[in-house]
């Protein structure tokens, strides 16, 4: 009797539990497609938004190259975005790179970068010029504070890097080589801020090395 | 109507009951995540309450917690889902918060308290009063929230409205603090003590 | 990460209750006295570090492989309520004692969103085992240290006069907002400037 009851809960809870599995089965094979799609178009219209309708050529990652590497960070420590014994590993935090070409040559990149911010993880679509120089950017995936970070979704708030990160003037990453008007909108939010900076500067360093070698 | 109006003010989720507090304060900080997540809990605590109620013979005593969890669990893939498919944009604000839906204790509450005692009718009353409930409560901190901390009020964006309606003074000077955590505690605070002002004036007028 | 940073960040910077707001309900309703609430905390920050690691095996070993992800939600919720069973038949079992002194917290934590939260968090921030591991178990002790001075302040509001409609949970909410305005100062450039 006892074992009858047991073999009798277990089925019922097992009948629950399969039919319950099978909806979701079902739900996801209908929305599974649609979510891969959405994500696909919105990167689509973010990208053709940066490029100015420009060609997006095909999605690249950064090269494995040791030599690149060392390039790299010689650059990052003497911008000032890490200190002299850090290492950044950039295949991590480059995610992908788009070049960007008007009647097949390639006049600027748009790379997804990856910085963190103060609700973890950032993502951000950002164009830079050959010389490295900043052109605009946009954030995507993002847990800011709204009212704080979240006004990095802005496209005004890239303003204040506009036209910097070329060999003379590098990225702001401190607050204090930002105009005061600037410094004082990023007060409260300085994480966001020194997420953004740091990433878009790598971009920036990043691209400097691109632009010489194609 | 007695089932539905109970959970809008007397035995207001939020306020009275202090249940499901993680997602409310976490969510709250601005007035579209509110709604979405009102939307969330009460379509999953509709579906939750009326197969709970449906099912209420068929599932054994002793290991109704753990059926009534796959039940909900269920229901809260179902809008996880729906969500990242059909409104991106609030899915990705929410973030964990739509997950945890399954661990808001209204709706386990509600299947043990009410579904699994009552027919699928008033189990759906329940739900409806209990769901707008929590809703109301949400949309009334994150209004307070988001107009002091942000300056702004985010609503959905429709034709040549952008959806953010932005309060002058406020916008360019905010008291962002309530924007943050601190801030979520404390207004809840002050409007639980408000709510617990207005039911005893409401008693008092009753006697 | 490395392992310090994650304890720091979990204890102190992103604190379960007081930043992330994860695990309020017992926050407010177990914090009357001293100790039911260290009791509690004892037993959410086991329980956070089991689930951690058992959540990350299943969800890497079996989910992910089988591609399965869309059902973590469902996984996860039963992991955690099988898990409490689990701990609050062996903890009956061979401690008597302390089945006594958290016994009837146990039940309670499988509606804990700090659990469930701590497990979603590990998936999110893409932590291996062992990161997922200090993460439950500093998010536990993030968790034991918040209750535990909650209910420190609770035992002392008791004797002091309360205006009559903020009595009970409203200033237990007040109290909370304060303490989570003192845990900012534990910002995360703090963390930079710590480690690095």
């Amino acid at each position: 009797m006892v074992n009858n009851k047991l073999l009798d809960m277990t089925f019922r809870l097992t009948i629950i539990c399969a039919v319950a599995a099978l909806i979701l089965g079902i739900v996801n094979i209908v929305t599974e497609p649609l979510i891969i799609e959405r994500k696909r178009i919105e990167k689509e219209m973010a990208l053709k938004t940066l490029s100015d309708g420009d060609n997006v050529g095909v999605v690249q990652y950064p090269a494995d190259s040791d030599d690149l590497h060392m390039d790299l960070m010689a650059l990052l420590v003497e911008h000032g975005v890490i200190g002299a014994e850090d290492d950044l590993d950039e295949k991590e935090l480059i995610t992908s790179i788009y070049p960007v070409d008007e009647a097949g040559t390639v006049t600027k990149y748009i790379l997804q970068l990856e910085g963190s911010g103060y609700g973890g993880k950032m993502i951000l679509l950002a164009v830079f010029n050959l010389d490295g120089s900043f052109v605009k950017a946009k954030l995507m995936e993002n847990n800011e504070t709204p009212g704080l970070g979240k006004k990095a979704e802005d496209p005004l708030y890239y303003n204040m890097y506009m036209g910097r990160g070329n060999s003379s003037d590098p990225v702001p990453v401190s607050r204090r080589a930002l105009a005061d008007s600037d410094a004082e909108a990023v007060s409260g939010s300085t994480i966001t801020f020194n997420g953004i900076s740091k990433a878009l500067a790598l971009g920036s360093d990043y691209v400097k090395l691109l632009g010489g070698n194609n | 109507m007695f089932n539905f109006l109970k959970g809008l003010f007397k035995e207001n989720p939020i306020f009275v009951l202090a249940l499901g507090l993680c997602p409310t304060l976490a969510v709250s900080t601005q007035v579209v995540n509110a709604i979405g997540m009102g939307a969330g809990v009460i379509f999953v605590l509709i579906g939750s309450n009326i197969m709970v109620s449906l099912l209420k013979n068929f599932i054994p005593d002793e290991v109704h917690i753990p059926a009534y969890i796959v039940i909900i669990a269920s229901f809260v893939t179902i809008v996880d889902l729906l969500m990242q498919a059909f409104l991106p944009a609030l899915s990705s604000s929410l973030g964990v918060f739509v997950k945890l839906i399954v661990v808001n204790c209204i709706i386990l509450g509600r299947a043990e308290a009410f579904a699994s005692k009552n027919n699928v009718k008033d189990s759906i009353v329940d739900a409806l009063g209990m769901g707008i409930g929590f809703t109301v409560g949400l949309l009334i901190i994150s209004l307070v929230r988001e107009v002091l901390g942000a300056g702004t009020i985010t609503l959905f964006p429709m034709g040549d409205f952008s959806g953010v309606i932005k309060i002058p003074g406020l916008y360019d000077a905010p008291a962002r603090i309530f924007s943050l955590s601190p801030g979520a505690l404390l207004v809840m605070g002050f409007l639980m003590a408000g709510f617990n002002w207005l039911l005893s004036k409401n008693k008092n007028k009753e006697n | 990460m490395t392992y310090v940073g994650i304890i720091i960040t979990y204890v102190f910077i992103s604190n379960m209750i007081l930043s992330q707001f994860l695990g309020l309900c017992p926050f407010i309703g177990v914090s009357k006295d001293t100790d039911s609430a260290v009791g509690m905390g004892f037993a959410v920050t086991f329980v956070m570090s089991m689930a951690s690691l058992v959540t990350w095996i299943i969800y890497h070993g079996i989910l992910v492989p089988l591609n399965l992800e869309y059902l973590q939600t469902i996984a996860f919720i039963l992991i955690i309520a099988s898990l409490v069973q689990l701990v609050e038949m062996s903890v009956q079992k061979f401690s008597p004692a302390m089945y006594k002194a958290l016994g009837i917290y146990l039940p309670l934590i499988t509606t804990n969103c700090a659990v469930m939260g701590i497990a979603l968090i590990n998936v999110r921030e893409e932590y291996n085992i062992l990161e997922s591991f200090t993460a439950g178990f500093a998010g536990g002790i993030g968790f034991l240290l918040a209750i535990f001075l909650m209910s420190a302040i609770r035992v002392k509001l008791d004797k002091e006069r309360v205006p009559r409609y903020l009595k009970g949970a409203p200033i237990a909410f007040v109290s909370g907002g304060l303490m989570a305005l003192a845990f900012m100062a534990f910002d995360r450039a703090l963390l930079t400037n710590l480690i690095g």
